[in-house]
């Protein structure tokens, strides 16, 4: 999921969650749609190759499904299509039923069911969440994907090969990457640039996100070796962003776990870790996600 | 079959049978090499699974599937990469999308020209038609347990189970009802173990039986086999029967000290007996039968569940 106030009392200060601008080039036939840094906006892949093209990530609503369908196609030409997801949050994949029919769709076994126990769940919390949001959240239908895997799968585009792997639970039970010839990294909301993990912890719907899982899969991406990064949300970087990521996370759960030994209560805890992160990190956008964090990092202990 | 009379070429032929709702098969006639073939149409997309020998016959599966289908995606799968199944894979590349296993990839690039040359020496007339057998790169390869394809109304698991008859097997599950089951059963003939070694010894007799167990809690409706006439689970516990059979004699054989080549002999004869209808053309597979058991065993008398470990 993307980034909020959390506060519907106000009027939404962002710009609305749509899609926009022409994608990319990143390396040869690898683009991505910029997110603008907008908010409830994904960083898009599209992958061309020679036979095939790969679409990562759909946008919110159909009318930003379609609009990245038919970006794809524009690049895309005749070859096939494929959509997958780098994972289930309305953002992400709730523009999914655009490509119903026209690309071939593939899940993480994960991620699809974890779409089918959250995603109408989801769509009330955001409701709830966010201004002005319901309208476009009413449009959305969820589609079954057409091939669902499990751990690991390869798509051959000819010329590019897409490597697509399973990691959750980390940012939520079903993320899934999506390496590119080895070199691009597509790593969903596991990564943003400039901006505070998003940790959805919301119980009772969602208690899934696990900070300890996710570090140790920030690892096995730092061991990648990416020359190319895209995060779920901000620039396009590279492997230093991972290490950046970790940073955060490492601090999190140290400073949890320091203070829960030492006595403090987890309101306590959450206080003294949102303060000093706020002052670590002030480059940083949506700090609101320290205190999820923190509170995540606290109960599970470690 | 007579052993005079030369066996008809691999050509894969006929309508396809419709056998359940949506599933098609286009039998192999009780041809040599030619696989029972399967079509599943779905709204939205057709799954074959395998592909008979050849460009030839892979082209005219894929032409009935686009019939069937109406011209939508097709998907291609096989049970596993062994000429009379997977070799006609090149007639799909770039018009239908090529899904294999890992361990498919692997084999056909370990063992396919391997595979050419042992067929063309069995079977020389159809050198000409081996040789040309082009392989292709799979487009979509998954690593990992299932791989689930939707087709709109119909739904097939895919699901690697090697090594058992191959390194690479996978059956294909239609519907929960369905079950392609590859050369992990054929019927109304013996069970083909290919122990060849050292080219070829993926054979794991003794994980094969525990395979055979797993398709049968599977329930299948329908079972089609590798080879052979559609049947229902029925199919699937006859092989199991032979199985443990052969490997019952050859863990006993071996205890008494016979020799492998001794023990194949011994063990075909004594299977031809018991197994009177099953066809001749395959007798020569008992013996691989009992000698791969034989390899399998240990100097002790295999009392009964997996030595998998020891394979």
């Amino acid at each position: 999921m993307s980034t909020t106030q959390f506060d519907t009392g106000t009027p939404n200060l962002s710009p609305p969650p749509v899609v926009q601008g022409d994608p990319v080039q990143l390396a040869d036939g690898i683009f991505v749609i910029p997110d603008r840094r907008v908010d409830l906006v994904p960083n898009i892949g599209i992958v061309v190759g020679s036979q095939a093209a790969l679409v990562i990530d759909s946008g919110l609503g159909p009318r930003n499904g379609t609009y990245v369908m038919e970006q794809a196609k524009q690049l895309a030409g005749d070859r096939q299509l494929y959509l997958t997801i780098t994972h289930f949050h309305p953002e992400h994949g709730f523009g999914a039923q655009a490509f119903k029919g026209t690309a071939t769709i593939v899940y993480n076994r994960a991620q699809r069911d974890e779409l089918g126990r959250k995603g109408a769940g989801y769509i009330e919390l955001f409701k709830g969440l966010i201004a002005d949001i319901g309208p476009t959240l009413d449009e959305v239908k969820f589609v079954d994907p057409d091939l669902t895997y499990d751990g690991q799968a390869e798509i051959d585009l000819g010329g590019h090969r897409a490597v697509l792997r399973s990691v959750g639970p980390a940012h939520s039970a079903g993320d899934q990457t999506i390496f590119i010839d080895d070199r691009v990294l597509f790593a969903g909301d596991l990564l943003e640039t400039r901006m505070f993990a998003i940790f959805p912890y919301f119980p009772p719907l969602d208690t899934d996100v696990n900070g300890s899982r996710w570090l140790g899969v920030l690892d096995e991406l730092i061991a990648s070796k990416p020359e190319i990064v895209v995060p779920g949300h901000g620039e396009v970087s590279d492997t230093t962003l991972i290490c950046d990521a970790r940073e955060y996370l490492e601090y999190v759960r140290g400073e949890a776990a320091r203070l829960r030994a030492s006595g403090a209560s987890v309101e306590e805890a959450i206080a003294t870790i949102d303060a000093a992160a706020r002052r670590r990190w002030t480059t940083w956008d949506h700090p609101e996600w320290i205190a999820f964090a923190a509170r995540v990092f606290y109960q599970t202990g470690s | 079959m007579t052993a005079e009379s030369a066996p008809p070429p691999p050509v894969v032929r006929g309508e396809p049978l419709l056998v359940s709702d949506g599933v098609y098969v286009i039998p192999d006639n009780h041809v040599p090499i030619v696989p029972n073939v399967g079509i599943v149409v779905g709204t939205r997309a057709t799954l074959v699974i395998d592909t008979g020998l050849g460009q030839d016959n892979g082209a005219y599966v894929l032409e009935h599937a686009r019939r069937l289908g109406s011209r939508r995606t097709v998907y291609v799968a096989t049970t596993h990469v062994d000429p009379g199944h997977g070799f006609g894979m090149a007639a799909f590349k770039k018009k239908a999308r090529i899904v294999f296993h890992r361990s498919q990839v692997e084999e056909m690039h370990r063992l396919g020209h391997g595979y050419i040359d042992t067929f063309s020496r069995l079977r020389p007339e159809l050198t000409p038609m081996l040789r040309s057998v082009e392989f292709v790169e799979p487009d979509i390869v998954f690593c990992d347990g299932d791989l689930e394809v939707d087709l709109g109304g119909h739904g097939a698991v895919l699901r690697h189970y090697g090594p058992a008859h191959a390194a690479d097997d996978q059956v294909v599950l239609v519907d929960d009802h369905v079950l392609f089951a590859g050369d992990l059963v054929l019927t109304g003939q013996f069970p083909i173990v290919p122990y060849f070694p050292p080219f070829e010894a993926d054979v794991d007799a003794n994980h094969w039986i525990d395979v055979l167990d797993e398709l049968t809690s599977l329930q299948p409706a329908i079972v089609v086999p590798g080879h052979g006439d559609l049947s229902d689970i029925g199919a699937i516990a006859e092989v199991r029967d032979f199985l443990t059979y052969v490997r019952g004699m050859a863990s006993q054989l071996r205890a008494n000290g016979a020799s492998s080549d001794d023990a194949g002999a011994s063990i075909e004869a004594a299977a031809r007996a018991r197994w009177p209808s099953w066809g001749a053309s395959l007798h020569g597979s008992i013996g691989f039968a009992g000698r791969a058991f034989y390899a399998a065993s240990t100097t002790g008398v295999v009392t009964g569940g997996s030595k998998h470990e020891m394979a």
